[in-house]
């Protein structure tokens, strides 16, 4: 790979042309700012901006999208940052677009948790998919539209502003859940979740609704479980640095009738550990959180867990490994010293 | 000789955001010159029927009504500042503001508009006090009112609706604009917005920060968030209060009558924020004009 030009999502960083970080990382690699380009992704990239940004004619401009990105988007975004990247996995009806929508709905409200809106390439997109949980679409019972097994796996973004003044990326995946299932039964189809392979973060979400039916639960956890092992032995969780399992709907665990809400909790209390004793082998930081995105059943219950949340997916994830290399076959002694240290550790 | 124009403002808001009333009462108290202003009249040339139709229908204690798009193309008004130097052009390509919304449905833009805003230093930026609530999640409404959740209302659960862009919020839409105007095709970056919160006889006991902070809490995120805004925002009544169509003079309780018996027609604006003089329209303008950075509220 050939690196052909540097970049930084800071504007008044000078970073790309004297080395120097505005936010003092060095590394510069380790600034979450900084991006190095090859040439491939170059060429990708002028070609997109070629395509989506035209003057179009000499009566009229054409203007950004603000729709939700699509793969060729996103590829254009991340050759001039480095946003933080979570895929969202789930059946159908577990919450995922409700849980984006809900997340951009929060910042129509204020900030999030220490997080401040800073602007996102995808304003619409995450409008379309919220608006019907709004008194302006005429209705009296909040929702989301269903993403299509038709639609292709689209990303939403969102610039935020962190407490210590950082401005930092996120931006998010959404797909059918069908697509998933299909991938769960047929894992000849994994290598199509492109969005997996450049994930950072990849979050299982878990529906809570399910959980609370005690028919249909045992089999949608085995389910539950299947993909996880499915994505997980076909290498798609391989570039990722943390899975998490997101249980949502939680107003409806908390509050499902008392007889049975000790066998609910109990069930998702073992369900959790379950996982994580089975994934204890696997690469990443696995983790289990609860969440409650649109209370429809008890709207005084309000958003638990999306601060938090925001917070984990915000975190950038390890420094990249730069130490130096040993090199076994070196002609001078001097420069063998790395293979020493390495083996007396 | 031809008149040095050393910066260029663009007034931006939605439709009904107050930007006509405002160019009517901007034009008044610069051609009376009855009350100090930081800017004065500067010099202008070629046709200001518009402008003096509305100014006249503002000194008269009327409301301004629906502005006719073909009429209000591209009116300048144009300040000096006597003291500092420098002459500043504020252009109102579109005081009905559909220009605006048409941008954010179609996502496309006239070019003519697109080369304005390359030229533009800052923005006045136009949101109403007087607006109705469009943010509203039914989360939030079934919270305060319980009994409209029941199952009385169970249709509504299977209905589509489809998006419409008139329907999102004018604070989605104002996002979405600024950023738009700092992205690809627009080659420049907007560094200066005054925000104008217009009808703000109708506000009382907040500041117009904070009106903002709770009215429209992504707009105000996004101005701060935003390094390379600097940003005021002041709170304006051009009217200093609320004033009857002349169609239907008679339609609803309205303050006219008081208006009218104030001496000098400049007295009954009213403007608030950043120790701007109390009539003075120009401050913002003047700001947006001025080369002393503010500091970033936290």
């Amino acid at each position: 790979m050939t690196i052909v030009a540097r970049t930084c999502s800071q504007p008044t960083c000078k970073a790309p042309t004297t080395g120097v970080c505005e936010l003092h990382r060095d590394p510069l690699e380790s600034c979450p700012n900084f991006t190095e380009l090859d040439e491939e992704t170059v060429a990708e990239a002028d070609q997109s901006a070629a395509v989506e940004n035209p003057k179009e004619s000499d009566d009229e401009w054409t203007v950004a999208s603000s729709d939700a990105m699509t793969q060729k988007q996103l590829n254009e975004l991340l050759a001039g940052a480095a946003p933080q990247i979570v895929s969202l996995v789930g059946e159908h009806d577990a919450g995922k677009t409700t849980l984006l929508a809900a997340l951009y709905g929060a910042f129509c409200e204020g900030p999030v948790g220490n997080f401040r809106f800073a602007g996102s390439r995808t304003l619409i997109g995450f409008d379309k998919r919220f608006h019907r949980a709004r008194t302006t679409s005429e209705s009296f019972v909040p929702a989301t539209p269903r993403t299509s097994r038709d639609d292709p796996v689209y990303y939403f973004h969102l610039s935020l502003r962190d407490p210590i003044g950082e401005l930092g990326q996120l931006v998010i995946s959404d797909r059918s859940g069908e697509i998933f299932s299909a991938a769960r039964e047929d894992t000849t189809l994994v290598g199509e979740l492109t969005e997996l392979k450049q994930a950072d973060r990849v979050a299982f979400v878990l529906d809570g609704k399910k959980l609370c039916n005690p028919e249909e639960r045992h089999v949608y956890i085995r389910h539950f479980k299947q993909m996880i092992h499915a994505l997980n032995d076909n290498g798609a969780l391989e570039h990722a640095h943390s899975v998490e399992t997101l249980l949502t709907k939680i107003d409806l665990v908390k509050t499902v009738d008392k007889r049975i809400a000790k066998d609910v909790a109990d069930f998702v209390n073992e369900i959790e550990w379950q996982i994580a004793a089975e994934m204890k082998s696997a690469s990443f930081n696995l983790s289990s959180h609860r969440i409650c995105a649109m209370p429809k059943a008890h709207p005084s219950m309000g958003l638990i867990g999306i601060a938090e949340l925001l917070k984990r997916w915000m975190e950038p994830g390890p420094l990249p490994d730069i130490a130096p290399r040993a090199l076994r076959s070196a002609a001078r002694e001097i420069d063998k010293l790395d293979t020493y240290w390495v083996w007396r550790d | 000789m031809a008149t040095q124009i050393t910066h260029r403002h663009l007034v931006v808001g939605l439709q009904g955001s107050g930007k006509t009333t405002f160019a009517a009462a901007l034009w008044h108290i610069l051609d009376s010159r009855d009350v100090p202003t930081k800017l004065k009249k500067g010099k202008h040339r070629g046709e200001f029927r518009y402008l003096e139709e509305i100014a006249k229908t503002w000194a008269e204690g009327w409301e301004i009504g629906r502005t006719n798009t073909e009429r209000s193309e591209l009116i300048r008004i144009n300040l000096v500042d006597e003291v500092g130097g420098g002459e500043t052009a504020l252009e109102f390509t579109d005081l009905s503001g559909e220009s605006y919304e048409r941008c954010f449905a179609t996502r496309t833009c006239q070019a003519s508009f697109g080369e304005l805003i390359e030229a533009t230093d800052g923005i006045l930026l136009f949101v109403s006090a007087n607006r109705k609530e469009d943010s509203l999640t039914i989360l939030k409404m079934l919270g305060e009112f319980p009994e409209l959740g029941t199952d009385q209302h169970e249709p509504a659960k299977t209905r589509e609706v489809a998006w419409d862009a008139a329907k999102a919020p004018q604070q989605v839409q104002i996002v979405d604009l600024l950023q738009t105007f700092v992205a690809p095709p627009f080659p420049r970056r907007l560094q200066k917005i005054a925000v104008i919160i217009s009808a703000w006889d109708l506000v009382r006991n907040v500041s117009p920060e904070a009106w903002l902070e709770e009215k429209m809490p992504l707009l105000d995120q996004f101005l701060r968030a935003n390094d390379w805004i600097s940003f005021r925002v002041y709170g304006i009544s051009a009217q200093g209060g609320r004033v009857p169509n002349k169609e239907i003079p008679t339609a609803a309780a309205n303050d006219r009558d008081k208006l009218l018996k104030v001496a000098k027609a400049s007295t009954r604006i009213r403007v608030e924020g950043f120790g701007a003089e109390k009539h003075d329209l120009t401050d913002p303008l003047a700001w947006l004009s001025g080369t002393a950075t503010d500091e970033k509220r936290g």
